[in-house]
């Protein structure tokens, strides 16, 4: 039965290997084929903060719809307005807006938890007037922080900006920010304000 | 072609001698007015034309002739005289006698069932038409061998003037005077490599196990095999069947502790008899396997290597026609290392902070994402028609598919199975060769040289990134050459032109409106080269050598564009490049005598409309943050540098030798130097030989010391670091044969003996990682020969 199979591997392969010829003469390259329909590419950072207090929900965006290019990227919706003194619930959205409707990504990275970690770092001219604490966890154990929802904490008036930052860290997550490679980078304005 | 497949089969053991009658014929007085003939006598006809020189050898003294079926020596003195063969049968005839009076002696040279393994071969098939008088080196299986186990870019550095750009420690390519990827042709077994070589991280698609021998021709060498060797070539050759009939099995295994690299290549060879004659059939295989590699310090995760590579020929040869088939297949996956991916700019200069990888690893032979999977098919066949004895017509055709898939560390984002396990990048290409060769040698040693080839080329690109890295295309090439060379008493003299003719079509689409659309470019132009080797005296010979070539640009460097992963650049193509113009000159003088012999070069090679990635100083931003940008630019620029190797015999079985080569790469336009250029390196080592056996094969121990400068001579605000600090390696090697009836050859090399924690300049993952401690490596090769007995 093993020398059965051998014989049907062998024979498989060496069709496998006339076939790659045979492909050699037609003329494939004249079809170009599209970004493969199932992929999905980072195109938006979409930030939601609901205010505690009164439910006021200030919507942010970073869009590049040309990924992958020099083209500069959309930062006019890429910007906070805060109020003092108040705390928000934030929650990421990361899309890919090249398809309509946009496709949400931030499932995947919740399913690849353990490997990926955002990190908030606010500009020094924000001082200690923002405070952005992680508010989820994966199933690491002891569980290590994700990122995808947060606490946006305002005190005093001020204007800066914070970098939103995705690393994305197999097998290396530990927490900290240093391993692994930097899947998203980008910033918001963030004004400060009563 | 006839007389070189000849070479290989005739075998000349050392001391062969099998019958050598010294008989006196006239006692004439002692004096030094002596004369010696000796009558060369073949059981067999060996190959016309080729030259094999003997030379004969009495202390200082050194008389040489070539093979002419009667060597007369006259003017000789009484004494021990050593007879020896040189040049393409080095080391193969060595016989000592002793003469009192004019001589006449005869030495029968057997065809016995062996090849020439020793013995450097030098085919012109493969051989470099119109640049006889170009620096050229070769490696010979020692020098292979001593290497086994290794990327074949690494083997070649034994070359002086030769380096490698690494992209880690399993990834590596030749560089020729400073000149890489698609400035260099590798031609294996007379077909000219075509994959995605343009890409610095695509290694050759080449079994180095199938190699034994290797020639290097540096410079501006491109007559016979077409434009783009602006750099040079490196020549890569089998050895050829037998011709008698027989079987004959090689087995090779290979062993080393880092990486715990095992290896096993096989090589069977079965001549027909009877009614076959002629016919002769190879099968040949290598396996190897590889996990990750250790620095002098620490693990490279994810640097395992695996290869599969398959390969079969049938060869037919009568007196006056040759016909080959061939066919390969060679499969790599090649783990990239984890910690090279830089994300963004920030990430890099991150990695550049820590002096060791923050990605730990231990040992495991599991290749993870971040990966490279290669199938490179060859089918090549040839027919070469031989009408004279020194004139032959040759038809060579050659098809070749490479399919190159390259896994990214990241997973794409997606919840489709099919996605999720599908490569980021998906190279197809496809290349059909077909070249047609006359050559001719006529009476007034004029030797003349035409040619034609005509190549295809599709290539598909499918992957997952968001738009192609290089489009599809589809390009046409054609090209005709003639070359001539005359030899004059002590002069050879050798010119050459050739024209090629290059159409290529790419095929794009427009990503916002997802509408395809074509563009075409060609080009056209001229190679030229003039050359002449002056043989001064026996033992010393100046060659100069004038040329020009040039290379269209490749489809990355006219529509590329996008990030570069392990570069973490932002690197944008230019539709509108011209070609690069190489105008190169050498000279080189060789001495080789017994005791000494040293080979000096000296090179410049002027490149106008260079193409090179210039720094733009202007990051561009992506939603995974910022990276330099580099266009493709023109510059003039100009590679010069020395290349010396010298051997010296200190006392009889004990050599010293040394190698150095110096370079300077020079942007004329901006006047600065330029980037990438390597560093100045020398070698010292020592050779203790024993003698050779009678498969020509000696003995020896061979200590290596090498000596890398830093590279201080680079452009400003163009890279990330300075260059890193200059090493020193200490390498060892032996190896030895056993047995009589059965032999058994073991060599061991262990490289970089002091466990030297360095980084080189020209392997791009310096900026992450050290490069490889120290290796041991063992070889045992066994040759096995079954053959019927003549009556």
């Amino acid at each position: 039965m093993k020398k059965h199979n051998f014989i049907i591997r062998s024979l498989a392969s060496i069709i496998l290997i006339s076939n790659l010829f045979i492909a050699g003469c037609k003329k494939e390259e004249q079809v170009v084929s599209p970004p493969l329909p199932g992929n999905e590419f980072l195109t938006t950072v979409k930030l939601v903060l609901v205010n505690t207090a009164n439910n006021d929900t200030v919507i942010a965006f970073w869009r590049d719809l040309t990924p992958e290019d020099s083209n500069p990227a959309d930062t006019s919706l890429a910007v906070l307005n805060l109020k003092e003194n108040s705390t928000y619930k934030a929650t990421v959205y990361l899309l890919d807006e090249t398809k309509t409707p946009a496709e949400d990504i931030t499932e995947e990275i919740k399913e690849r938890a353990n490997y990926h970690q955002l990190f908030y770092f606010p500009s020094s001219n924000l001082g200690a007037n923002l405070l952005v604490n992680v508010t989820d966890s994966d199933t690491n154990s002891p569980p290590l922080p994700l990122g995808i929802t947060s606490n946006f904490i305002t005190s005093s008036a001020a204007s800066g900006k914070v970098n939103v930052i995705l690393k994305h860290q197999p097998n290396v997550k530990n927490g900290t920010f240093a391993p692994g490679s930097t899947d998203i980078d980008v910033n918001f304005q963030v004004n400060i304000s009563n | 072609m006839k007389q070189k497949s000849f070479a290989y089969c005739v075998w000349f053991v050392c001391g062969l001698v099998l019958s050598l009658f010294a008989s006196p014929k006239n006692i004439e007085a002692q004096g030094c007015n002596l004369k010696l003939t000796i009558h060369i006598s073949h059981t067999e006809q060996h190959g016309a034309g080729q030259e094999v020189i003997f030379a004969l050898q009495k202390e200082q003294q050194q008389f040489t002739k070539k093979d002419n079926k009667i060597l007369q020596f006259e003017g000789l003195c009484a004494g021990q005289y050593t007879l020896y063969s040189k040049g393409l049968y080095e080391g193969a005839v060595d016989t000592t006698f002793t003469i009192s009076a004019s001589t006449e002696i005869t030495i029968q040279v057997n065809t016995v069932n062996r090849k020439l393994r020793t013995v450097e071969i030098h085919d012109d098939h493969f051989g470099s038409i119109g640049n006889e008088s170009i620096p050229t080196s070769t490696l010979r299986q020692a020098d292979l061998d001593a290497n086994a186990g290794k990327p074949l870019g690494e083997m070649l550095k034994a070359v002086s003037g030769v380096n490698s750009l690494q992209s880690g420690p399993t990834i590596s390519k030749p560089i020729i005077h400073g000149l890489h990827s698609n400035r260099v042709l590798i031609v294996n077994d007379g077909l000219r490599l075509e994959s995605q070589q343009w890409g610095s991280e695509h290694a050759p698609e080449i079994d180095p196990f199938t190699v034994t021998n290797a020639t290097v021709l540096k410079g501006a060498a491109s007559l016979r095999y077409g434009s783009d060797a602006i750099g040079g070539v490196v020549l890569l050759q089998p050895h050829e069947i037998s011709i008698e009939p027989g079987t004959e099995l090689e087995v090779k295994l290979i062993g080393m502790d880092n990486g715990r690299m095992g290896a096993l290549s096989a090589c069977l060879d079965h001549t027909f008899s009877g009614k076959l004659k002629g016919l002769g059939a190879r099968i040949q295989g290598t396996l190897k396997d590889a996990g990750n590699l250790k620095t002098a310090r620490y693990f490279l995760q994810n640097t395992g290597v695996n290869e599969k590579n398959l390969s079969s020929t049938l060869y037919y040869q009568n007196k006056k026609l040759i016909i080959e088939m061939s066919g390969a297949v060679f499969t790599s996956k090649i783990g990239i290392f984890g910690g090279s991916h830089a994300g963004n700019l920030k990430d890099l200069l991150a990695a550049l902070q820590q002096s060791e990888p923050i990605l730990k690893a231990d040992f495991t032979r599991k290749i993870e994402r971040g990966f490279q999977d290669v199938l490179h098919a060859t089918v090549k066949g040839r027919i070469c028609y031989h009408f004279t004895e020194t004139g032959k017509l040759e038809i060579v055709y050659g098809l070749q598919r490479n399919l190159r898939k390259e896994f990214d560390t990241g997973l794409p984002f997606s919840t489709d199975p099919a996605i999720l396990a599908a490569p980021q990048a998906d190279f197809r290409i496809s290349t059909h060769t077909l070249e047609g060769l006359y050559k001719n040698e006529f009476k007034n040693n004029l030797q003349l040289n035409i040619g034609a080839s005509f190549i295809t080329q599709g290539n598909v690109f499918e992957g997952l990134s968001y738009r192609a890295l290089i489009p599809n295309f589809r390009n046409y090439g054609g090209g005709t050459f003639i070359a001539l060379s005359k030899k004059y008493k002590k002069l050879l003299i050798e010119t050459g032109l050739r024209y090629d003719y290059k159409w290529l079509r790419t095929y794009r689409i427009n990503y916002n409106t997802l509408i395809p659309f074509t563009g075409d470019r060609d080009f056209n132009n001229f190679t030229y080269t003039i050359g002449s080797t002056l043989n001064i005296n026996s033992f010393m010979s100046l060659n100069l050598n004038l040329g020009s070539a040039w290379r269209a640009p490749n489809v990355n460097e006219l529509y590329g564009n996008g990030v570069h992963q392990s570069a973490a650049s932002f690197e944008i193509g230019d539709s509108t490049l011209k070609s690069e113009r190489a105008y190169n000159s050498a000279v080189s003088f060789i001495f080789k005598k017994e005791k000494l012999e040293f080979e000096a070069g000296i090179y410049s090679n002027n490149i106008n409309n260079f193409i090179y990635l210039k720094p733009l100083l202007k990051p561009v931003t992506t939603i995974a943050g910022s990276y330099p940008s580099f266009a493709q630019t023109q510059v003039n620029a100009t590679i010069s540098g020395v290349d010396f190797d010298l051997k010296y015999q200190v006392i009889p079985k004990l050599k010293l030798g040394t190698k150095i080569s110096l370079i300077q790469g020079w942007n004329r336009t901006v006047k600065d130097y330029l980037i990438f250029t390597p560093s100045n390196r020398a070698e010292v080592f020592l050779v203790l030989e024993g003698k050779a056996n009678e498969r020509g094969k000696k003995p020896y121990v061979k200590i290596n010391y090498l000596m890398v400068a830093q590279q201080h001579n680079v452009p400003q605000n163009s890279d990330y670091t300075s260059p890193p600090a200059a090493y020193q390696l200490l390498n060892l090697e032996a190896a030895s044969s056993f047995g009589k009836k059965q032999p058994i050859e073991i060599g061991v090399s262990i490289y970089n003996l002091m466990n030297v924690a360095y980084r080189d300049y020209l392997n791009r993952f310096r900026y992450f990682a050290d490069d490889i401690g120290r290796t041991v490596m063992l070889r045992v090769t066994i040759p096995f020969t079954f053959k019927k007995l003549k009556k």
